[in-house]
């Protein structure tokens, strides 16, 4: 692998990590309620439907990452790099504001959930903004 | 960056353009100071949190049910709900004792699952409010005058403000306060609701084909005791426990004894896992730093050329190794400190402790002398490999041979 292959493979493999992650966590790692406790069926929780979103943005930042793993230098690649730090900046009002989580402490939403989608979101955020600032600094 | 050339200008340009040098230096003690640190923070922030529970609970005995000691601390340290009774007409029993000064009986229920889990599984605690020790006291006087039916107060750790609207069993409730956190489950994940609150709540359940109620009035859950000065806890716990069958008395340090001999051991390992940390932090930071200054040795050649002493160019890059180090353990350790914050609700319901973290510098503030033992090592290791390589002439260095 070129030099120039290694640097464009670390980033989108980075970003695929965090994707896969937001996939996982609200469905098998740390499940939200509804998942947690399929008994409780009845109507959709909030933290189901925060759940969801954050599963679709999972998605999003694996075919971001992919895209990235495709793309040369460009703007199209600091467009993508954009959308996966927008994916990742938009998980903080989600977990946080609305449609956020349950109340109660001991639910597995907010016991588990919303600390490891945070710290995710966090590093792919961190991640995506590193990138995002080298290959501008690298074109300057 | 300094624009202007220069040795000290030559060698952080060096370093800055060195990624595998600053990752893999920084990333290692980040990692040992992310494990030493997360030890260090569990440690205090449990013994912390047992402080502060066992001065927020204001008894000298607790009275709970013969073998309900288990589920007691899923609810006590957890916050988890937890349904237990004791048996019939012991807190009347135990209040006219002779040495009693209050005995406040406390009943544990649980919301009612709810399909939308906004009030679903929590921990409700029905508390009598003239014979209280444990919520009123701490509340400002201010509070305490609002406290009317319909008004309940909440843990730190339940996401509503005073004043915000709550239905519990078909009844309406209204925030009165919101406890400061405690880092134990039931200060922080319950909600308190006064008997009369809980007696309502029991006329409206069942109405419009809600979940039916039902308090063991006369049996609660636990029985708070605060007894005389003159009064021994553990003379008075025995005396119970002889004299009313079915009953477990424990005394406050009784209750967290459990942990504080958890903690007893994490502090017996503390020193064994900080000398194997540092031990690896020595043999993998040696390597690294040998491995990369043996692949680059032809740029310390160079800067020997420039006219660079030994001695500076140990005092450099030994005063390099030092700030890097320096810098991954402190990213190391506010890592775990962010980490465990987050994850806090998590370790005390599956850990079964309390578990509270101050603010960065409360928490961190073990920790600093630590970090200059590694960094110092590290350093140490940097200018012992700077004075074996330089033993060579510039020359020899230059060729790369």
């Amino acid at each position: 692998m070129t030099e120039s292959r290694r640097k464009y493979f670390a980033v989108p493999l980075l970003l695929a990590v965090t994707g896969g992650l937001l996939v996982a966590i609200p469905r098998w790692l740390f499940p939200t309620c509804g998942f947690a406790h399929q008994s409780m069926a009845g109507a959709m929780m909030r933290c189901d439907t925060t759940g969801s979103i954050t599963l679709f943005l999972g998605v999003a930042t694996l075919v971001a990452a992919l895209a990235l793993y495709l793309l040369s230098s460009g703007p199209a690649r600091s467009g993508v790099l954009f959308a996966a730090v927008a994916a990742g900046c938009v998980l903080f009002p989600l977990y946080l504001v609305w449609p956020g989580v349950c109340m109660a402490a001991t639910m597995p939403c907010r016991m588990g959930t919303l600390p490891a989608v945070l710290l995710t979101g966090g590093v792919q955020v961190l991640v995506a903004v590193t990138s995002l600032v080298r290959s501008r600094s690298r074109r300057a | 960056m300094s624009e202007r050339f220069g040795l000290a200008g030559l060698a952080v340009r060096m370093t800055v353009r060195a990624p595998l040098k600053l990752f893999s230096m920084g990333f290692l003690l980040a990692l040992v100071s992310f494990l030493l640190a997360g030890v260090v923070l569990v440690r205090s922030g449990v013994e912390e949190a047992t402080a502060r529970g066992a001065k927020r609970l204001g008894a000298d005995l607790m009275v709970v049910p013969q073998g309900a000691e288990v589920p007691l601390g899923a609810g006590l340290f957890g916050g988890v709900p937890v349904r237990f009774s004791l048996p019939e007409g012991i807190d009347r029993r135990i209040a006219v004792m002779p040495g009693v000064l209050v005995a406040a009986p406390q009943y544990f229920l649980s919301s009612a699952p709810a399909s939308c889990c906004e009030t679903g599984n929590l921990l409700l605690v029905g508390f009598d409010p003239s014979r209280d020790v444990t919520v009123l006291p701490w509340l400002s006087p201010h509070v305490r005058l609002k406290m009317e039916t319909g008004s309940i107060l909440v843990g730190g750790s339940v996401m509503k403000g005073t004043g915000a609207a709550l239905r519990f069993y078909n009844h309406p409730f209204t925030v009165a306060a919101r406890l400061e956190k405690t880092g134990m489950g039931y200060f922080d994940n319950a909600v308190f609701i006064p008997l009369d609150g809980v007696s309502a709540m029991e006329r409206s359940s069942g109405s419009a084909g809600g979940v039916s109620l039902r308090v063991p009035w006369g049996r609660p859950s636990i029985l708070l005791v605060r007894l005389a000065p003159s009064i021994v806890p553990r003379d008075m716990a025995s005396l119970l426990e002889r004299r009313y069958p079915g009953i477990k008395v424990l005394t406050i340090p009784g209750l967290f004894r459990e942990n504080r001999l958890r903690m007893e051991k994490l502090a017996r390992g503390q020193l064994p896992l900080a000398a194997a940390a540092w031990l690896f932090a020595v043999l993998g930071g040696g390597a690294l730093q040998f491995l990369y200054w043996r692949e680059r040795r032809s740029s310390l050649g160079l800067l020997q050329a420039f006219g660079c002493g030994k001695g500076v160019l140990m005092l450099l890059f030994g005063a390099e190794a030092f700030v890097l180090s320096l810098a991954g353990m402190v990213a190391g350790s506010a890592g775990a400190f962010f980490v465990l914050r987050l994850f806090a609700s998590y370790f005390a319901v599956t850990a079964g402790m309390p578990l509270l973290l101050g603010g960065l510098d409360l928490s961190l503030s073990g920790l600093p002398w630590l970090w200059l033992v590694f960094a110092g090592t590290m350093a140490v290791e940097a200018v012992i490999i700077m004075f074996l390589m330089l033993r060579r002439e510039p020359a020899d260095l230059l060729r790369g041979a």
